[in-house]
Parts: C-alpha cells; structure tokens; sequence
C-alpha cells in the first residue's frame, strides 16, 4: 500500500541538498541497527489510507492517505538536534499537493537510545478501478 | 606502599582464564588488559532474538566484565571502544570491588556493539 507514494517521497528526500546530514530509510528495514547511531536517520512508513466511493457505479474513490516520518536522533546529539531536523525535513516536504502537516511531541526511547519525533503527513488520494 | 596481594592474584587468574582486550578510547589513548566475560543472556532469555524497530532490529547483548585493579575502567563512556577479540563493546557501568581498604577488581557491564546497516 502507498508503496510508490512513500518510494516517491524517499527519493525527493534523499536528494535534497539541506537534508543530507540526514538518513532516510524505509521503516521496519528488516536488518541490524548499528548499536551505536551516529547520525540523524529517518523513518518512512504508512499511518493510513482512508476512501469512500464518489460514483453510483462504485468505479471512482476519493479520500485521503497519511505518511508517518519518524526522526530518530541519538541522546547524544540532543534534543535541539531533533527538533531541528524535524524542521528542515518539514520545510523540505511542505507543497500544494499536503492537506495537513502534523508534528508530535519529543519522545525518548531507550531501545534505540533516541529522540524521536514524528512527522504525519496528509495527502488527498483518488483511486479509479479499471483506471 | 602496601602491597595488593589479592589484587595481583586476581590479575592472575584474569590472564590466565580471561581474554586479551584493548581499550580504545575517544581521544585515541590505547589501553592493553585482560577481561573474563559472562554474558547476561542467561539471566534475561527474553534477549535472545533482536528486537525490531523503526531503524532496523536492535540486540541487547550484556557482558559483566572482571577487569584487573590497575586498570580503572570507571571513567569510559559510549565513545570509548573495548576490543575483545574481533567484538566490539563499549561500558555501561563499573564499580570497584574493594577488600580491606584496597581495589582487588573492576566489575563491569559491557554491552556489545553491532554493525548494522549502513543506510548513508
């Protein structure tokens, strides 16, 4: 699901000049962390895809998808370097086609031993069957 | 000064039984010594398989470490890197273990480094 939306979004990502102190991934990679993180990595992931048909004939769907960005940064970078990047990276996704841009709270976590911050991002979808 | 006889006897049963490593610390001071490992796996069996997240699986591979009384490992930190063999650990904790006044051993908990992917 949201498969080429997410390869979409990676790509402009990895490719922006103001984020290349920044790793961006795919979430869950399905390998090894390395114990120690020595930079700020990114995660891309679908939160939800929600549509309901538009037509009599049930043929065309309208409604609206959501890519979480998670921000990982080691304890120790700091805080301030959390916040930072979620930042740039926000700057750096913002254009006509989002609907929403939401920005959680600072967490820690101990298994990863990073600050996180996650990025929503909402994006209106329309789906024909047969299109 | 007085001399540490239990200490020195413990040092020996560390090289005779323990393993060679070296500490290699974040302003590139190098430190040779020995360590008997024992992994806290068998204390906590829910640590075998890795366990996923965002970033990628993360393991939680503890060591308590035995380091001889000459060398104060106190003082390393996530930076500084301690080679045992071709693994790489770095220190958690430590604390002295004193008898009558004197540093006979450092106990330590290590805990092993992995090389995951490397995403840049």
């Amino acid at each position: 699901m949201l498969e080429n939306e997410i390869n979409e979004l990676l790509a402009s990502l990895k490719n922006d000049e103001a984020l290349k102190s920044i790793d961006f991934i795919k979430a869950y990679p399905g390998k090894l962390k390395d114990t120690i993180l020595d930079r700020v990595v990114s995660t891309l992931s679908m939160a939800s895809l929600d549509m309901e048909s538009i037509s009599v004939d049930n043929e065309d769907f309208y409604g609206d998808y959501q890519i979480d960005i998670n921000v990982f940064c080691p304890y120790e970078m700091g805080s301030e370097k959390t916040t930072e990047s979620a930042r740039k990276i926000v700057k750096a996704v913002v254009d006509n086609r989002i609907l929403g841009v939401k920005i959680g709270a600072i967490e820690s976590d101990n298994q990863t031993g990073c600050y996180i911050i996650k990025i929503t991002l909402t994006y209106s979808a329309a789906y024909k069957i047969g299109g | 000064m007085k001399l540490n006889e239990a200490g020195d006897l413990i040092k020996e049963e560390i090289i005779e039984f323990g393993e060679e490593c070296t500490i290699l610390t974040k302003d590139k001071d190098v430190t040779k010594t020995y360590v008997i490992l024992e992994s806290l796996l068998k204390k906590n069996k829910t640590q075998f398989e890795p366990h996923p997240s965002l970033v990628g699986a993360t393991r939680n591979d503890f060591y308590v470490g035995i380091f001889p009384y000459d060398v104060d490992v106190r003082g390393y930190g996530i930076k500084d890197i301690i080679q045992i063999g071709d693994k790489k650990y770095y220190l958690i904790k430590a604390d002295r273990i004193c008898v009558g006044g004197q540093v006979i051993y450092y106990s330590a908990i290590i805990k092993r480094i992995q090389e995951g992917y490397n995403n840049a």
